[in-house]
């Protein structure tokens, strides 16, 4: 009964969340004011705890946080969107809060990363992700999944820098190639296939804004350079193929995955369960949508896809148009496939970042009828 | 009739003990529990500080395949985990290398009457030569029968931080009880606090030495243990009396068990796990003690022609001071350290079963500088008991609810407000 109304509440989050997008949800700036702000801080509260869980597990785990965070942390990817979905359509105060405490973490996670890839450890990890000798970096991040999650969406951030004048046009472009070094140091292929994804997407929206080959060029350039520099990294591209135990796990777990949307039409509880191995099966699907599915059911997962879908139509429409809404959409497009082959639901910083992007995103103004090319080319 | 009688319980008494030769053994063994008893309580004042330099070489594993699946049957119970065979790989050639690491530590003993502290710093795992050691602090009172133990990464290996644990004795401490770390054992109380080694681990019963040697210079006696509260496992004790040094243990050998036969025969390892060999003597008040000892502790197990040692640790132990001129054996543990007091779980709890005693016995609390009586630990452990009860029911769990299903249905509320204001303009 629990997990019915909670598939039905999960349902009904994503759906005020679809509606808002679909611009059928109008609030006046004063109510958008006061949920942006709570939501935000309820999404901070929750990254806090988090960020400080991971630098000192035993301080947090003796206290009640630790339940509060896991109660908290279903919902954060959820309000991170409908927060900046508000705050960049309607209220100047937040979107400003947002972009600035967006923008620092994000460096932070990526600084992290690129530092943990050089030897300095920030935490004491308690796993370590190692290929062939190489340590996989991921910083202040839970793995190096997480990290290229970040790295993907910090891509996104200097694209659309790049498309602009100025120091913005050098920082975007400075961005773009950290971003993307990150991405390939963390070895996470379904980064990598985030990547590939929204670099042919990106190359179709060129068409109509040609500064828009300047940061993919200069993106294949420095992944083409990080190949030639720590070569290693195909060998795990190609590790994929040769029976690597994450990829059949993964395999294994998306085909066990009708059958126990059928068995589990809400999803799957601790309780429900028969044996222990239905439970670690039913307790990540290692992919963000079916776990949707498995963890709150049917009706949820829908949402998700629709939601997904409007998005990605959103962006492509736009993108087509040279608009700026196409450039941060290839971020939106690239995690939405990396996360095909992962779930950053343990990771809340990650999901906050990326819940937030595709949320400003969804809130940027699109206007059909407006010239082709915003900005010069 | 009377002297008859006199003959015939001489005759049942020869026959049923085997006569003069074992009194004499029993005459032998008297002489030397009293010889060292007194000893014993020589020391009963002291001060005595040693210096240990200790060497520990974990050698590869034996079956590095079997390992290797046991690390594979763990990782597939982390689906989201990516350790490629590369990293097992790395984690495995680690494993087969011989590790060799030294460090030196200063050993410090202190007895005042029931009171027995000590203080050291214990190693851990030892890797590429390096070794990470934390400070150990033990305090035993045989009259109040409670032990303390203060460390970090002592307690089954999880806490970081230091912490302390406290128990309850039925006898005397330091020789009966485990400390939990591997760097004492109730052997080791013998030669570093001068205590008597018939005492130990309560072999001080009746009939539980005997001889088996005796030669010029020296005694040899062996004793068998079931284990008890002191070990998990059955252990024999094998040592040598210099009878040069008043009957001063001059080496001493602790033995596992091998295996247990369905019989319940004990076959004990060919090797001592323990041995302790005096190497140098001092005289103090006609009593002698170590003055420089080695201490030798192997983990290994019996091929069918071999024996396979995978770990051993090596100590060279120094007499570095020793004053009879002690003061009050302080608790000096630091302040809000926090606590995990066992005394009302019962007496003599094995180290290894804490995690087996029932939850609401264990109090934990602050270290304030002083240990509460049993009376005042009863009382904070009911209280703790209504504060654990009271706190998930009421302030806690109304939160976790109001979270849990009032955070979505808030959304959803103003989500459906704003829909329908919308629909109607």
């Amino acid at each position: 009964m629990i997990k019915m109304i909670e598939s039905f509440l999960v349902t009904g989050v994503l759906w005020v969340v679809i509606l808002r997008m679909r611009g059928l949800l109008k609030p006046t700036p004063r109510e958008a004011c006061l949920v942006a702000w709570g939501l935000t801080l309820l999404v901070a509260f929750n990254v806090t705890i988090a960020v400080w869980g991971l630098i000192n597990p035993t301080r947090v785990g003796h206290t009640y946080l630790l339940d509060v965070y896991q109660v908290l942390d279903r919902w954060t990817w959820m309000a991170a969107f409908l927060m900046t979905n508000l705050s960049f359509a309607l209220v100047g105060s937040a979107r400003r809060f947002h972009m600035v405490a967006g923008a620092s973490l994000l460096a932070i996670a990526l600084l992290a990363t690129l530092l943990h890839a050089a030897g300095v450890r920030f935490i004491d990890y308690s796993q370590i992700y190692s290929f062939h000798g190489y340590y996989r970096p991921h910083g202040i991040l839970l793995t190096p999944l997480e990290a290229g999650l970040v790295g993907l969406l910090g891509w996104a951030w200097g694209l659309a820098w790049s498309m602009q004048h100025g120091w913005r046009h050098i920082g975007g472009l400075f961005l773009t190639g950290l971003s993307t070094a990150v991405v390939y140091l963390t070895f996470s292929r379904s980064a990598w296939m985030g990547l590939g994804m929204a670099l042919v997407v990106g190359s179709l929206f060129a068409r109509s804004l040609k500064a828009l080959w300047i940061p993919l060029l200069l993106t294949l350039t420095t992944f083409l350079l990080c190949s030639v520099g720590l070569p290693l990294g195909w060998q795990r591209g190609v590790y994929a193929a040769q029976g690597d135990p994450s990829v059949q796990n993964r395999l294994v777990l998306w085909q066990q995955f009708p059958a126990q949307l059928v068995r589990y039409p809400f999803g799957v509880t601790e309780e429900s369960v028969d044996t222990i191995e239905q439970y670690m099966a039913a307790g990540s699907m290692v992919n963000f949508y079916l776990d949707m599915g498995v963890q709150y059911g049917v009706l949820p997962m829908m949402a998700l896809f629709w939601l997904v879908g409007l998005l990605l139509g959103r962006i492509w429409q736009c993108g087509q148009h040279g608009m700026l809404v196409g450039t941060w959409g290839l971020g939106v497009i690239a995690s939405a496939v990396c996360l095909i082959f992962m779930n950053s639901s343990s990771d809340s910083l990650t999901m906050a970042l990326w819940g937030g992007l595709w949320g400003m995103v969804s809130a940027m103004e699109v206007k059909p009828d407006a010239p082709p090319r915003l900005y010069h080319d | 009739m009377q002297s008859l009688a006199r003959c015939f319980f001489i005759l049942v008494y020869i026959l049923f003990t085997g006569g003069p030769g074992l009194s004499e053994d029993s005459l032998l063994l008297q002489t030397i529990v009293q010889t060292l008893q007194k000893r014993e309580s020589f020391f009963a004042h002291c001060a005595i500080t040693w210096d240990a330099r200790i060497e520990v070489i974990d050698y590869p594993l034996e079956n590095p395949e079997r390992f290797l699946e046991a690390l594979e049957q763990w990782d597939r119970q982390r689906l989201d985990a990516e350790i490629t065979p590369k990293a097992k790989e790395e984690f495995l050639q680690k494993a087969q290398q011989t590790h060799r690491c030294h460090y030196q530590t200063t050993i410090t003993v202190m007895r005042s009457g029931s009171i027995t502290s000590i203080r050291f710093k214990e190693g851990g795992s030892c890797e590429n030569g390096y070794i990470k050691t934390v400070p150990i602090y033990i305090l035993c009172d045989d009259e109040q029968r409670y032990s303390v133990i203060y460390g970090a990464g002592i307690h089954a290996g999880v806490d970081s931080e230091p912490q302390i644990w406290i128990f309850r004795h039925s006898s005397p401490a330091p020789l009966n009880f485990t400390s939990g770390t591997q760097f004492i054992y109730p052997i080791d109380w013998a030669f570093l606090a001068n205590f008597s080694i018939m005492n130990v681990a309560g072999l001080n019963r009746k009939n539980a030495w005997r001889v088996i040697k005796q030669t010029h210079s020296e005694v040899i006696l062996e004793a068998e243990l079931d284990g008890g509260a002191v070990y998990s496992n059955p252990r024999r004790f094998r040592v040598g009396l210099s009878k040069q040094h008043g009957y001063t243990p001059s080496w001493i050998e602790e033995y596992s068990p091998a295996k247990i036969a369905a019989s319940n025969k004990i076959y004990y390892q060919s090797f001592p796990t323990i041995k302790i060999k005096v190497l140098a003597w001092k005289k103090v008040g006609g009593f002698w003690m170590p003055q420089r000892w080695e201490r030798v502790r192997q983990l290994g197990k019996e091929m069918s022609k071999a024996i396979r040692i995978s770990h051993m640790e090596r100590r060279i132990i120094n007499l570095y001071f020793l004053n009879f001129e002690t003061n009050e054996i302080k608790k000096n543990f630091p302040m809000r350290t926090p606590v995990l007091d066992f005394r009302l779980c019962g007496t003599d709890i094995p180290y290894g079963d804490v995690s087996e005693v029932a939850e609401g016995c264990v109090v934990s609390y602050q270290w304030k500088g002083a240990l509460p009586s049993l009376d005042r630990l009863e009382q904070m452990a009911h209280h703790q008991a209504l504060v654990q009860e009271e706190r998930p029911h009421l302030a806690f769990q109304w939160m976790r609810r109001l979270l849990q299903w009032g955070i979505p249905l808030l959304l959803i509320a103003v989500g459906l407000y704003w829909w329908w204001r919308t629909r109607r303009s």
